[in-house]
């Protein structure tokens, strides 16, 4: 353990940890108080942080109070699942941009940026660019055809039983890859930060979103996405304020300073990445802008609201908060090169940044604003986990229970209040889920996880949601063909490429040569939906064709969409 | 008819509703469907050539991206900023033109047609 060369006192460390432990709740505090004194992880932990505790156990009341007070109103599945449909456009907005931006591309891009300039900056705008097809091709439609689910949409005119159910799969494997993928960075990033053991933080993530979702549902989701949007745009705006006020808010010395700091200099202003590598730059920008519409926890943010017009202003707030978001992450990447990466402070032994190099955001937190912005962004990072995997659990949550549960074993003849219950527990089974698989896969590089959920997002949910609302001849046949063959290539692609096949199984050489499935996987899916509707020309098929105008029309107008709240 | 949750408003789709086979006829419907679906298209297609654009940009012509634009800042960085000024633009038009013009034609249509 370092504890000398922290810039943090770690005195009264051990009754801080304790009682924030308390406040989270009684799982955690016979580990975490063991936990102060022994060093148990593999990775170097951080000291006992007081500031972020203390900071963080606020924010951990503050929003168990809200799930209480959300609690009160959940009564309806509708309440359950999208807030009665009561959030405005702006609030929806701002929960959108709380349930996309993760720590991970939050704490990842600022590293990125650290260790190679230019080409983690690439990287921001990639997650930019999925909105306008959000915009422009879905959110109205899916608007006015669903009620809870995407695949309520897919479903629509096609057979509920095998629509749903690969609808139901495809949305649960994103949400597991995400949801590990979260939990195994929350447990590092948490260890690092607050000195709290890996498995304890892991177990106190799972068991606070367990709390939101199962108490407050949708309601609490969202007012914990919309506070950590609001927490995570002011804490990077007053880092990003102060790190200019230290170059005379000229970009032209933070960038002079950032290439005289960098041992390759120069070469930080420009892409590297991308020359080496064109086809693997393609495949990942293709999973980037065609993956967020089929990311299941984002669409179901579309219900939330009370019609299409809600749904798109809330498209555009969100927009505009992750690229603003996204342009200071970087800044806050060349800031920290220009001034920590010299500073032996933050440095180990062998000049790496201490913890790793996801630290690049918070150390600088730190070097501009003292002890007191070090926590403050600390606790934003462990909030910003928490509203995430909130938002996963839920979307996971509705695909068992809606959309299996209700829909194909039940035929719909289900009792709502039943259906919520069957909700809430299938929650409490996700949570343990990505408590345990966080666990399991402590330590091993998990990254890739997240580009393989929105490869499967772009090449199994957005053709097949896509065509079900502007393609006629599109059939059921074609929804599962095209959704399987969409997981299947994605996932096997992925398998065989380096990130699986040469890293985790220890291969020499990758048996797919590019970084990301996307490339081949998106277009699979499509040819699946359109070989599988075109082969389908039953007396069913010709049924789902004849629906398609009602559909159409409704879609477009909203004759028979979901109303608002009226509560 | 197999159909999802309980509440009593909502309706399987079914393949005769009269009321919405009337508005397809509807020669409104079908100038809000056309402008509406080719505003969309060009949203995606000017983002997907501007964001694909700028990854070959990056890829092929690297040279380019050392150019230095002011001081030690190179093209990158305002060609990055860029598209992403440009993609929250597209996002705005949409929403914009749906506000202001596709919400009133829908409007009408509905008047017209009763609801």
């Amino acid at each position: 353990m370092s504890v000398l060369s922290t810039p943090r006192p770690p005195a009264g460390g051990r009754r801080a940890l304790a009682v924030a432990a308390a406040a989270i709740g009684s799982v955690a505090v016979a580990g975490a108080a063991r936990a102060a004194g022994i060093d148990a992880g593999p990775v170097a932990r951080q000291p006992v942080n007081v500031t972020a505790i203390v900071m963080f156990t606020a924010f951990v009341l503050f929003t168990l109070g809200l799930t209480v007070w959300a609690a009160r109103r959940t009564r309806s599945a509708r309440d359950f699942y999208a807030a009665g449909g009561g959030i405005t456009g702006f609030q929806n907005g701002l929960a959108i941009a709380g349930d996309y931006v993760s720590a991970a591309s939050f704490l990842g891009i600022s590293a990125l940026v650290y260790n190679s300039g230019y080409d983690g900056l690439i990287y921001s705008i990639g997650f930019l660019v999925g909105w306008p097809v959000v915009v422009g091709l879905l959110a109205d439609r899916l608007r006015n055809l669903g009620r809870f689910t995407f695949a309520d949409a897919v479903s629509f005119r096609l057979q509920q039983g095998p629509v749903r159910t690969i609808a139901a799969i495809n949305s649960l494997v994103v949400v597991l890859f995400y949801l590990v993928a979260q939990m195994v960075g929350a447990g590092g990033l948490i260890q690092t930060l607050f000195g709290l053991p890996y498995g304890y933080a892991v177990v106190t993530v799972g068991v606070l979103m367990i709390l939101y979702v199962v108490f407050g549902g949708m309601l609490a989701t969202t007012w914990v996405q919309i506070i950590k949007a609001c927490l995570m745009l002011f804490g990077v705006s007053v880092i990003v304020l102060l790190l200019l006020g230290r170059f005379g808010f000229s970009f032209d010395r933070l960038f002079a300073a950032a290439i005289a700091a960098h041992p390759k200099h120069a070469a930080i202003m420009a892409p590297v990445a991308q020359v080496a590598d064109p086809l693997s730059a393609f495949s990942l920008g293709l999973a980037l802008m065609f993956g967020t519409g089929g990311l299941p926890h984002i669409l179901m943010r579309f219900f939330t609201v009370p019609d299409a017009r809600a749904a798109r202003t809330s498209v555009l707030w969100a927009t505009g908060l992750v690229g603003y978001f996204y342009v200071l992450t970087s800044i806050i990447g060349f800031g920290a090169i220009a001034l920590i990466s010299q500073d032996p402070s933050y440095l180990d032994a062998h000049g790496k940044l201490r913890g790793s190099a996801n630290m690049a955001a918070v150390h600088l937190a730190h070097a501009v604003g003292g002890n007191l912005m070090y926590g403050f962004i600390s606790a934003i990072a462990f909030a910003t986990i928490l509203a995430v995997v909130a938002g996963l659990t839920i979307a996971g949550a509705s695909a068992i229970s809606h959309d299996l549960y209700a829909s194909v074993l039940r035929h719909g003849r289900v009792n709502e209040h039943t259906e919520v219950r069957v909700s809430k527990a299938t929650t409490l089974v996700i949570g343990l889920l990505a408590v345990i698989l966080g666990i399991v896969f402590e330590g091993q590089n998990v990254a890739f996880l997240v580009g393989l959920a929105f490869a499967v997002a772009a090449s199994a949910n957005f053709p097949v949601l896509l065509l079900s609302m502007y393609w006629r001849r599109f059939t059921t046949r074609g929804a599962v063909l095209g959704g399987a063959l969409g997981l299947v290539s994605s996932v096997g692609l992925t398998v065989l490429g380096k990130a699986v096949w040469v890293n985790i199984l220890g291969f020499a050489h990758p048996v797919f040569p590019l970084d990301g499935p996307a490339l081949f996987s998106l277009p699979l899916g499509f040819l699946g939906c359109w070989l599988g509707s075109v082969t389908d020309n039953g007396p069913r098929a010709a049924a789902e064709r004849g629906r398609f105008d009602a559909q159409f029309v409704r879609s477009q107008t909203g004759i028979g969409a979901e109303g608002a709240a009226t509560h | 008819m197999i159909h999802a949750g309980t509440d009593p408003a909502w309706r399987p789709p079914g393949a005769a509703d009269p009321d919405k086979l009337e508005m397809l006829a509807d020669p409104g419907f079908r100038t809000l469907v056309r402008q509406r679906d080719r505003l969309g298209l060009t949203v995606v297609g000017l983002t997907a050539a501007i964001y694909f654009g700028f990854v070959a940009l990056l890829a092929f012509a690297p040279r380019l991206m050392h150019e230095k634009v002011s001081g030690v800042i190179t093209v990158g960085f305002p060609l990055g900023l860029g598209v992403m000024l440009v993609t929250f633009g597209l996002v705005a038009l949409y929403v914009r033109r749906s506000g202001r013009v596709f919400d009133h034609m829908n409007a009408e249509l509905l008047r017209r047609h009763g609801r």
